[in-house]
């Protein structure tokens, strides 16, 4: 309706003003009837103040909206949901600081939560998008010089704004698709507040505290009631570290790395789980392996783990990676199909070995070695998860050290895997049934088994005891007299 | 009689320069609306020289006028993709006026001009009413005809955009340039009319950090356009068909790279409402194309409307 009143409005005008002019024009054609053939060209004067538009104008050239659209950082549609306004006051209270589109959108994003009142919360998003471009730049790792002081819990410990910083983590991708829901959660709507003054935080000091918030952050999967209450699953909030960064590579193709962690994970002063350690470095977006890489630690005790993860993707090629110290642990918390990929690769580790990916884990011509750390002490095992498909196209561990090898997904498919004779073999997948020969279409839901071998046994339908669906044991047994491979269903 | 492409014979030119009868020409337009672009309004005139600006007696000519458009835009926002993309209609509001004056020697014939406009341009989806915003407009400079089928300009333009949501003056540019106008007639049936010029668009922003400086739009711009006729397809004149095309070589901050090809197809069909020639009607679209080395800037975008203009000379 306002439309045709603009319009019944321009064409009154219109008329008023146009008769106004027909009568100058009379008037002036009277004066001077030569000038009357000079309308043409007068027109072509006046179309240079009024000609049409052939590209975009400056104000949306220039407009920061659009600007962070193009950068690939928001959406159109998020964008103009966001306003306008919104992010002309971010600009202006972020000043002429660098800070990069992808942070610029996260903090726009945090704007946008339904709780967020400028009048209280500017000052903290602001702090809070300066720490987070400080740490989310993107790194090249491949010498012990490339690594940045690590941050830890401690590094909060002072008057600032770290709620915010998560929320903004969160709205950068940094936590994961559930990412809003999961600080939301454990924090509550506390912009303003730092960690360190956070009372929910405050309460939980142990990783043990934050195994019920696990499904949250994946999606469903978590651990079963007997893992759950597990002391290896207890560590103190304050013996983690990290290094952090928006993409990270990892050593260069073809040629050796070493990066030494020594410093930080030294040895633990008392064997107990209060001084275990765990350092991570985890990239906000995605991080990528390449080259000869070995992580150095003279500590091989099993008192600490080595941690490199994604909020993305994780990819390692033509790549070989080691970690002399003791258990590495490399984690996706994309959930596409190519959150994770280990193609042609080795990983050799002192101690266990975990791989984990909300998304699906692709491995193919690569080798584990694990359990090489410390020359007196039990062999490791090998933890394979993924939230949707663990697919394997040849993979072998034929120089560790294996005891326990743990897969789960809601789909597993392997073919051309080599299971040592010493591997306790558990496979679980959400349905707990058995496939053979089915890794070109495999049964979703289920365990699917192509050219696997346990010790010498290739493994057939034969080599099972035909349990139900969830307890299916191989027939082939371990020396304690244990089935060797075990079909389980998720809980 | 002068041919129907315009173009004249020596004598012919030589006589309207030193001819106390002072006719028209055509200067070349430039977008009010769009710093980054020069769309000439190549109207042939009569000695087909492009010799600027007719004159009163007391050898200033002066204008001032409105202009109104009512249009369709496919992609606002310039973004990457599809051809729509949060479209929308649009009004814009424009009011100008200029002068200009000739001066004779025996080299040739200069016109020094300015003029001026303010465009007010508003976004009809509600979801855009943050992006209106107000033009102005200021271009000064001088054309200079020598005979032959050439006209030379210099001149500068200021164009600033200001939000109208906000109050901020949110871009701001002077773009000096030089160019030519010419016709080509290869053959009795085809005519090219054309404009060739080059310049630099000296930009402020609102700046944000070392990859975003007030100068990050600052660039080098070479264009063209191309107006055809075809004698037996008079219909191509009636709708005035013009192909312009461009160059921009951006120099600073996060642009430092950035190398963009734009081309527009723009037609124009006038309906004279009165009985003077100046207040008239018009239906028009514009196809807009640009293609970077980044993917990240190229866009397309369709206008398609109506406009009425109004205006009153001295």
């Amino acid at each position: 309706m306002d439309f045709f009143k603009k319009i019944l409005w321009v064409f009154i005008s219109l008329s008023y003003i146009s008769l106004v002019f027909s009568q100058e024009e009379t008037e002036s054609q009277e004066s001077d009837s030569e000038e009357s053939d000079d309308t043409s060209a007068e027109s072509a004067i006046t179309g240079s103040v009024a000609s049409v538009q052939t590209a975009p104008s400056g104000a949306i050239e220039s407009n920061p909206l659009v600007l962070l659209v193009r950068s690939g950082s928001v959406s159109l549609s998020d964008a103009l949901s966001l306003g306008l306004a919104g992010c002309l006051e971010l600009q202006s209270s972020l000043g002429n600081l660098d800070v990069s589109d992808d942070v610029f959108a996260a903090a726009l994003a945090v704007r946008g939560l339904d709780f967020y009142d400028n009048s209280k919360h500017q000052t903290a998003l602001t702090e809070a998008a300066i720490l987070a471009n400080n740490l989310l730049i993107d790194r090249s790792i491949s010498s012990t010089a490339d690594l940045p002081s690590p941050i830890s819990v401690s590094s909060f410990n002072q008057d600032g704004y770290n709620v915010a910083f998560l929320y903004l983590l969160s709205k950068y991708g940094a936590i994961g698709s559930s990412g809003d829901s999961l600080v939301n959660t454990i924090l509550g709507e506390t912009l303003s507040d730092s960690l360190y003054e956070n009372t929910s935080l405050l309460s939980k000091q142990s990783t043990s505290n934050y195994l019920s918030y696990l499904s949250t952050f994946t999606g469903g999967l978590t651990f079963g009631d007997t893992d759950s209450i597990s002391s290896v699953l207890d560590l103190k909030i304050e013996n983690l570290s990290a290094t952090t960064g928006a993409n990270i590579t990892i050593g260069s193709p073809s040629v050796e790395s070493s990066i030494d962690v020594s410093s930080i994970l030294t040895k633990a002063a008392d064997d107990h789980r209060d001084y275990r350690k765990a350092y991570s470095i985890v990239a906000a977006k995605d991080m990528e392996v390449s080259g000869k890489v070995t992580f150095v630690n003279a500590n091989d005790a099993e008192d600490h783990a080595m941690i490199l993860g994604a909020a993305d993707d994780f990819i390692m090629k033509d790549s070989d990676l080691a970690y002399t110290g003791s258990n590495l642990g490399i984690g996706a918390g994309g959930t596409d199909t190519d959150s994770m990929y280990l193609v042609n690769s080795k990983i050799t580790t002192g101690g266990n070995l975990a791989v984990a990916t909300l998304g699906t884990l692709n491995i193919s011509n690569s080798e584990f070695n694990v359990g090489n750390g410390g020359v007196s002490s039990d062999p490791d095992n090998i933890y394979l998860i993924a939230n949707e498909l663990i697919q394997v196209n040849s993979l072998n561990f034929s120089a560790s050290r294996l005891d326990d090898v743990y897969m789960e997904a809601i789909t597993v498919n392997l073919k051309d895997v080599a299971f040592p004779e010493t591997a306790d073999v558990i496979l679980k997948s959400r349905d707990g049934t058995l496939h053979f020969d089915s890794y070109n279409s495999p049964k979703v839901g289920g365990v699917n088994l192509s050219n696997v071998s346990h010790g010498t046994t290739t493994l057939t339908s034969d080599h099972f005891d035909g349990g139900v669906a969830g307890h299916i044991d191989s027939t082939i047994a371990l020396p304690n007299g244990k089935a060797a491979v075990k079909i389980r269903k998720q809980y | 009689m002068l041919c129907a492409f315009g173009q004249p014979n020596a004598d012919q030119v030589q006589s309207r320069i030193e001819g106390t009868s002072r006719t028209q020409s055509s200067l070349p337009s430039q977008t009010a609306n769009s710093p980054t672009t020069a769309v000439a309004d190549t109207a042939e005139s009569d000695t087909g020289a492009q010799r600027p600006v007719s004159l009163t007696d007391g050898e200033i000519s002066a204008f001032f006028g409105y202009d109104t458009k009512y249009f369709y835009r496919s992609n606002p926002l310039a973004q990457d993709g599809d051809l729509s993309q949060v479209e929308t209609d649009m009004w814009t509001n424009t009011f100008f006026a200029g002068l200009s004056s000739v001066i004779e020697s025996d080299k040739g014939v200069y016109t020094p001009y300015i003029n001026s406009a303010y465009t007010v341009n508003d976004y009809l989806i509600d979801d855009l009413g943050d992006f209106n915003y107000n033009t102005s407009h200021i271009s000064t400079g001088l054309f200079s005809y020598y005979g032959g089928t050439a006209t030379y300009y210099a001149k500068i333009d200021y164009n600033m955009d200001k939000s109208t949501e906000f109050d901020t003056e949110d871009f701001s540019e002077f773009f000096p340039q030089i160019g030519m106008l010419t016709s080509f007639q290869p053959s009795t049936n085809f005519a090219l009319r054309s404009t060739f010029g080059f310049g630099y668009h000296y930009t402020k922003i609102t700046a944000s950090g070392s990859t975003r400086p007030e100068d990050l739009l600052d660039n080098f711009e070479v264009y063209a356009l191309l107006s055809p006729s075809i004698s037996s397809f008079p219909l191509l004149e009636t709708v005035g068909l013009t192909y312009r095309l461009s160059y921009q070589n951006y120099d600073n901050g996060a642009y430092s790279n950035r190398e963009d090809f734009s081309h527009s197809l723009i037609s124009k069909y006038e309906l004279p409402l009165f009985e003077s020639e100046a207040p008239d009607l018009y239906l028009y679209s514009v196809y807009s194309l640009r293609n970077s080395n980044d993917n990240a800037f190229d866009y397309k975008s369709v206008d398609a409307g109506f406009g009425l203009s109004l205006m009153a000379r001295f």
